[in-house]
């Protein structure tokens, strides 16, 4: 082979081999690193094990008002739209566990979050080893009830999710069928909110002649 | 390169840098600059009359600059907003209803006892598809400069509204004329709420109305360090101004 014909061998040896790595690169990218969480699903009343904490959202209530603690006081808070109302239990492994996202997602995909009015928990502080009750009040358009699910993390839903990066993330399918959600949205009821704690709080609706435990 | 070289290659460049700065081609810098001025002037007085007023406005307005001639106009001021007039607002559409004074608002603002509380009535509804918080709002409502609000630090303990030191608005939630004792700490998409601003009032202060201001909010997507994405950021420019009644009996509060 001749001097010319070697090189241009050579040459196009030395492309052939730079296309087959950037077809290898793109195909298999060595830089992207996952963000998403990792997403464990469950449904009211199932606890979901994560390597963090066991979760179970032990029902799912709606209400007009609420008030503080059971106590006779007049409605500490009344919903712009409905409260949602949800009761959630978290086990928490090995530490206590800072348990801050705590909301509502609808079927179009956005986000509600829960208040504190009336003394609801937006999240929650679950010590290890013992099962932690907190009621998670969320007041909502009632037309977003239909098909939406809830979520407990670690992180927050802010940012786009940053607060979850590769942290396990837990959905709770919530039943939220068209006649259930309809039923909830006609909710006329008052609920006393308990703060986060140890003991099983009192679900039943609050009445003004049932004396404060 | 020898001693002797060095100093010759020195000695040159120190004459072409002299030659540069004093007498490139000969002639003196006077006679350079009185030669630029009579270019100038020839290639002015070639001009036409046109031309030349327009070569005279742009001289003014460069000439102008040093005292602010080349500076952005001053943004408009706040435009009147009507009682039961709903303007956006960022993500919320607000609408005015009206202003009156409670004794107290508990749970809400602390006010002295000799003090009362200011408050304005506004129904409120999130278009936007995020849950916003209630400072948010509360932040871009400036306590009306006329109403007697008690300034930070003088028996109000109401955060601060922003680098001012003007006190920030609570916001409480108003369900069947009566205030709520507790802020209005989340506010979610498509939610509507009757709701309070409320400031400290001097308890002396008498007036027949108030004058709300409130100021734009603008979305920041990614700031330019990185550490506050994704929020409303007050723009502190006025955007619109409403006078309201103040009207007694019109709120009442949750009796404790």
């Amino acid at each position: 082979m001749s001097p010319l014909g070697r090189g241009t061998a050579v040459a196009a040896a030395v492309i052939a081999a730079m296309a087959l790595g950037r077809v290898v690169t793109e195909t298999w990218p060595v830089n992207d690193v996952t963000t998403a969480p990792f997403v464990r699903s469950g449904a009211v009343a199932e606890p979901v094990r994560t390597e963090y904490a066991t979760i179970t959202v032990d029902g799912v209530r709606a209400a007009r008002t609420l008030v503080t603690g059971g106590l006779s006081e007049p409605p500490a808070a009344t919903a712009g739209g409905v409260f949602l109302v949800a009761d959630v239990t978290v086990r928490a492994t090995r530490r206590t566990e800072n348990i801050d996202g705590l909301y509502l997602v609808d079927a179009e995909g956005l986000r509600h979050e829960g208040t504190a009015r009336g003394g609801c928990a937006t999240g929650m502080f679950a010590p290890a080893g013992v099962d932690w009750h907190a009621m998670a009040c969320f007041d909502v358009a009632p037309d977003v009830l239909e098909g939406a699910y809830l979520v407990v993390a670690r992180g927050g839903g802010d940012l786009d999710g940053y607060y979850q990066a590769r942290d396990e993330v837990v959905h709770v399918d919530l039943a939220l069928t068209a006649d259930r959600a309809a039923q909830l949205a006609a909710s006329t009821e008052t609920y006393a909110t308990w703060l986060p704690g140890p003991e099983p709080y009192d679900t039943r609706p609050w009445s003004p002649e049932r004396e404060a435990p | 390169m020898t001693e002797r070289a060095t100093d010759r290659a020195t000695d040159r460049a120190t004459r072409i840098t002299i030659g540069c700065m004093g007498d490139a081609g000969g002639r003196s810098l006077p006679a350079r600059a009185k030669g630029a001025a009579r270019g100038l002037g020839s290639y002015v007085g070639s001009r036409s009359l046109k031309q030349k007023a327009l070569g005279a406005g742009a001289g003014a307005v460069l000439l102008s600059a040093p005292f602010g001639g080349l500076a952005g106009a001053p943004p408009p001021g706040p435009a009147d907003l009507a009682v039961g007039e709903a303007v956006r607002v960022g993500p919320f559409e607000v609408t005015l209803r009206g202003a009156t004074t409670l004794p107290y608002v508990g749970g809400v603002v602390n006010a002295a006892e000799t003090n009362r509380v200011l408050c304005v009535l506004a129904e409120v509804t999130t278009v936007g598809d995020r849950p916003e918080y209630g400072v948010t709002l509360s932040g871009a409502v400036r306590p009306p400069a006329d109403g007697g609000v008690v300034a930070v630090g003088e028996g109000g303990d109401f955060p601060l509204r922003g680098s001012d030191g003007a006190a920030q608005a609570a916001l409480a939630v108003v369900s069947d004329g009566a205030v709520e004792s507790g802020n209005l700490d989340r506010l979610n998409p498509g939610v509507t709420y009757t709701v309070v601003l409320a400031w400290e009032q001097e308890g002396s202060w008498s007036g027949d109305s108030v004058t709300v201001t409130l100021d734009g909010l603008t979305w920041v997507e990614e700031d330019s360090i990185g550490l506050m994405p994704q929020r409303w950021n007050d723009l502190d420019e006025p955007v619109y101004s409403a006078t309201l009644p103040v009207v007694p009996g019109l709120l009442t509060v949750a009796e404790p």
